[in-house]
């Protein structure tokens, strides 16, 4: 278990984490989330002891370990780059820790073994690093670490240098490896998917904060401000203006036609008029004829189709600016005139705050609704 | 509902329409006309590049193997010559120990950021490589000598650090720039997240040393050994100002050369130090052909290096410290000997030295002339020898390959010894002229020039070159409009080398000086030989300002694009 109590570091009078609060429960799988230089990376050098913090403290497993060397505490790093000892075979990577634990040899021999068997490169402890792919190499390194059975093990990005097919292999692998260990992971990455697919909870920082912490379900279907939203995922901005509502839904004014849409916050302060930023993930919008029944209150021009596999990314103009859509299928063809609707609940909505984030200018152009034109 | 067609045509090129026979097509004639042009401008520039190795590398070289007769063979018996190879082996593994040694812990120091004043060490490390080496040595004489500054006045001492012991100091001191300056790169390299993980894995600092820093630079250190040793057993000037007694076989062959006039047996002894000279060089060779083989992972990303315990540090710092006293010690002492009356007699300030030195000031002015003439001539001659070696593929590249650097590997009393042979009399009659001087400078730098146009070559990509041929652009063409401009970084970086190099050799050039043309360091060893240690230190101060103003001046023009020594 670790506890991160008021953690704060600068470096060269910049802030890179701020007062961060954060407690992670044993076995559990705790993602930082989050673009570069927003203090990830940091955190995870503070809890490993490679930096110490200005202000603030580290406890794992309820003792404080501020001030001590990472050699001192019960944690295990795998790097980004794999950080794999060129000069040493794979079982002597293994054992490197294991001798500085000043296990008996047949021990170290046997946890070797082990380690090897659990990351699935049985029988490869006498190869070079240089015979290994990444993907192998990096496995070596999570097999290091495990083997020196540490309280907590710490991920730095290290799956960002693989190619794509192993990185999906290797995370599925680390997921059974988690089940299988119990081990504590704190996993910094910047990717949300892959924060998504292993986290079971995981949290978002910006600037040095937390801006929420969730499991993955909640940071994607109910963000709890703009830029989680827009980080996590792929979403749609409408600019628009409260008009009223209930704490649980509100109606929002876009260009004229009304929307419903979940609010994030209460709205206490909120009145009439207030700007307001409307999200929409594209895989919640569906596109019907122009002129069919039932159909949504937004009317736009299709203006091109994109086939990806599994989802069909349809571009739809709608006034000013461009609404993307996912579906299974598309028969659109670009030209077509539609109407686009939101699904029951979809559209979250967040209230404009003068100095916060706000969606990119371009994102967020008043759409132009049917009622309007 | 409307489905997006997805049926592609296939677009057949057009066939080209046929010439009537008999008038060749022009691109045709073009190219065949193309093909002899590259073929005279490559010829030419291998004939230039094979010519200018075989003449001054060569010839020298194997002439002077068949100079000594089998009466000087046997000689090779007395005891004279196992004394000085006895001699030369210990000062030698001594020098090149303490030399590497000092060397990584600078090397070490400079890789660290939490290393304070790594400014000054990069000074220190700098100042031998861009001054003659033995001017160290001169400075001992100065301090460390029977009338010694240190030794004599201030200790009352009747000792002296000459001999064995003040040599082992001398080059040290003089050589432990080649380590450091070998050994930075890697250090750098080995990446702070190896350490880290190994810290992490719970070993420390001195483990993480010796279980993972030590091993992985293990053959860079084993290469700056053999660099340094190489330089160690060749020393000429160091021994011969403060060996006293202790006679090596650089300085043996010298007496033996001019002393004696005896050539037959400086050339036995010449060769009786090339061959381990040349041992070591290529099996440094092969250690570098193997370290390129094995990549040092984990490269540094944002991961500060970890800091040294303080005690490390401290410790560190405190060896570096005195070493660096020393070193401001020898320059100094130069530099105020230079205007020290009678060093060890009479410690009043005056001018005399430096006007000698202007008196003299013929032969620091042809140092820096050569030596400018050298280095340009060196600059041109490599670059193309590269373009030949690297980006052609006529016969005998790996000679041509071989030959530039073998000069690297032939001590340079051979090189003197073996030019006063070869070019004394018809065909090639050159002794007492202005030319054998600059060639046999050329011939010193050819080895770092060569080396540093080759690393610059091998960046540009061929696909540039092969871009300028597939638009049309002929040999000369690519080589002049696209290499010359993209090689302009190199050319500088080599001539101020080359300049470095050709102003502070000294063993090749003292067989090769006449009355009439004098050279600077030359005139300071036989200066001090005589006890004028005021005139030598004159001499030598004025060679290290032309030295240092010509390093100044290309600074100035260059700024940071001026990379000679990455310390």
């Amino acid at each position: 278990m670790i506890e991160l109590k008021s953690l704060c570091k600068s470096f060269d009078g910049v802030p890179a984490v701020r007062d961060l609060d954060l407690v992670v429960g044993r076995g559990e799988f705790l993602c930082l989330l989050g673009a570069s230089g927003c203090g990830k990376s940091t955190t995870l050098r503070m809890i490993a002891g490679f930096i110490q913090p200005d202000s603030g403290s580290v406890l794992i497993d309820g003792v404080d370990v501020s001030g001590y060397g990472p050699d001192a505490r019960p944690t295990s790093m795998v790097f980004q780059d794999y950080a794999i000892f060129p000069h040493l075979t794979v079982a002597e990577n293994i054992e490197f820790g294991l001798k500085a634990q000043k296990l008996a040899k047949d021990e170290r021999a046997r946890r070797t073994e082990e380690a090897l068997d659990l990351v699935g490169l049985t029988g490869l402890g006498g190869r070079r690093p240089n015979e290994l792919s990444g993907g192998q190499q990096q496995r070596v390194a999570v097999a290091r670490s495990l083997a020196i059975r540490p309280s907590v093990l710490l991920m730095d990005e290290p799956l960002s240098n693989l190619d794509a097919k192993t990185r999906i292999q290797l995370r599925t692998q680390l997921r059974e490896i988690q089940r299988d260990t119990g081990t504590t992971i704190v996993y910094v990455t910047h990717d949300q998917e892959e924060a998504l697919a292993l986290g079971d909870r995981i949290a978002v920082m910006k600037d040095g904060s937390l801006e929420q912490l969730g499991s993955g379900h909640e940071i994607y279907l109910a963000p709890s401000n703009g830029y989680v939203a827009d980080f996590v995922g792929i979403t749609n901005w409408l600019a628009g203006e409260y008009a009223g509502g209930s704490d649980e839904s509100w109606e929002v004014n876009v260009a004229g036609a009304v929307l419903r849409a979940t609010p994030a916050s209460t709205s206490s302060s909120v009145s009439p008029g207030s700007p307001v930023d409307v999200s929409v993930r594209p895989e919640d919008v569906s596109l019907s004829e122009e002129d069919a029944p039932g159909a949504g209150v937004l009317r736009g021009v299709v203006r091109d189709v994109q086939f990806l596999g599994p989802v069909v990314r349809t571009y739809v103009e709608t006034g000013g600016s461009v609404v993307l859509v996912h579906s299974a299928q598309s028969g659109w063809s670009p030209g077509a005139n539609v109407r686009l609707s939101i699904g029951e609940g979809a559209a979250r909505a967040f209230r404009r705050v003068e100095g916060a984030w706000r969606p990119p200018e371009a994102a967020a152009r008043p759409v132009v609704a049917v009622a309007a034109s | 509902m409307p489905v997006p067609s997805t049926t592609q045509q296939t677009v057949v090129p057009e066939e080209r329409t046929e010439r009537a026979p008999g008038s060749r097509p022009d691109w045709q004639r073009r190219s065949r006309r193309r093909l002899l042009a590259d073929r005279i401008t490559v010829g030419t520039l291998v004939a230039y590049v094979a010519g200018l190795l075989l003449l001054l590398v060569l010839v020298p070289t194997v002439a002077m193997l068949f100079e000594p007769d089998g009466e000087a063979w046997s000689r090779l018996a007395e005891p004279r010559v196992a004394t000085a190879a006895k001699n030369t082996v210990v000062i030698g593994v001594a020098s090149t120990l303490s030399a590497t040694v000092v060397g990584f812990l600078f090397a070490y120091a400079l890789s660290r950021p939490d290393i304070r004043g790594r400014a000054v060490l990069r000074v220190m490390a700098l100042l031998p490589l861009i001054s003659p080496p033995f001017v160290v040595g001169l400075a001992v004489l100065l301090l460390f000598g029977r009338r010694g500054l240190i030794t004599h006045e201030l200790l009352g001492l009747d000792i002296s650090l000459l001999g064995l012991g003040g040599l082992w100091l001398v080059q040290t001191l003089a050589f432990f720039p080649m380590a450091t300056l070998t050994l930075l790169p890697t250090l750098k390299n080995i990446g702070s997240t190896l350490e880290w993980a190994s810290r992490d894995l719970g070993w420390t600092w001195f483990q993480t040393f010796r279980r993972v820093t030590l091993p992985l630079a293990f053959p860079t250190i084993l290469n700056a050994l053999l660099l340094v040793g190489m330089f160690v057993i060749t020393d000429f000037g160091n021994p011969v100002l403060i060996g006293a007694g202790y006679q090596v076989l650089s300085v043996e062959a010298y007496v033996q050369a001019v002393g004696r006039q005896d050539f037959g047996m400086a050339a036995v002894l010449c060769v009786l130090l090339f061959v381990p000279t040349l041992i070591l060089f290529l099996i440094q060779r092969r250690v570098l052909a193997r370290r390129s083989a094995v990549t040092v992972s984990g490269k540094t990303g944002s991961l500060p290096p970890a800091p040294l315990p303080a005690a490390v540090r401290r410790g560190l710092l405190t060896v570096l410290g005195l070493v660096s006293v020393l070193m401001i010690l020898i320059y100094g002492s130069i530099l105020v000997g230079s205007f020290t009356r009678a060093w060890g007699a009479d410690w009043s300030l005056t001018l005399n030295h430096w006007q000698t030195a202007l008196l003299r000031g013929d032969d620091i002015r042809n140092s820096a002339l050569f030596s400018a003439t050298a280095a340009i001539i060196t600059t041109i001659s490599t670059l193309v020898a590269a373009y030949v070696v690297h980006r052609t593929r006529v016969f005998g590249r790996g000679m041509m390959d071989g030959l530039a650097v073998l000069p690297s590997a032939i001590p340079g009393t051979m090189i003197g010894i073996s030019w006063l042979l070869t070019f004394n009399e018809p065909p090639i009659a050159l002794t007492g002229t202005a030319l054998i001087l600059v060639l046999v400078m050329v011939v010193r730098a050819i080895p770092v020039g060569y080396r540093t146009a080759v690393t610059t070559i091998n960046q540009i990509s061929p696909s540039i070159d092969e871009a300028a041929t597939d638009l049309g652009a002929s040999r000369a063409r690519v080589i002049v409009q696209i290499m010359f401009p993209l090689l302009g970084g190199a050319f500088t970086t080599s001539l101020v080398f080359g300049f470095l190099h050709a102003i502070n050799t000294l063993s090749a050039v003292i067989f090769l000086t006449s009355p009439g043309i004098g050279l600077g360091a030359p005139t300071i060893v036989n200066l001090a030989e005589f006890g004028q240690w005021g005139a030598a230190t004159g001499v030598a101060a004025g060679l290290m300002v032309v030295s240092f103003a010509g390093l100044a001046v290309a600074k100035l023009a260059l700024g940071s694009r001026l990379r000679l020594y990455d310390l």
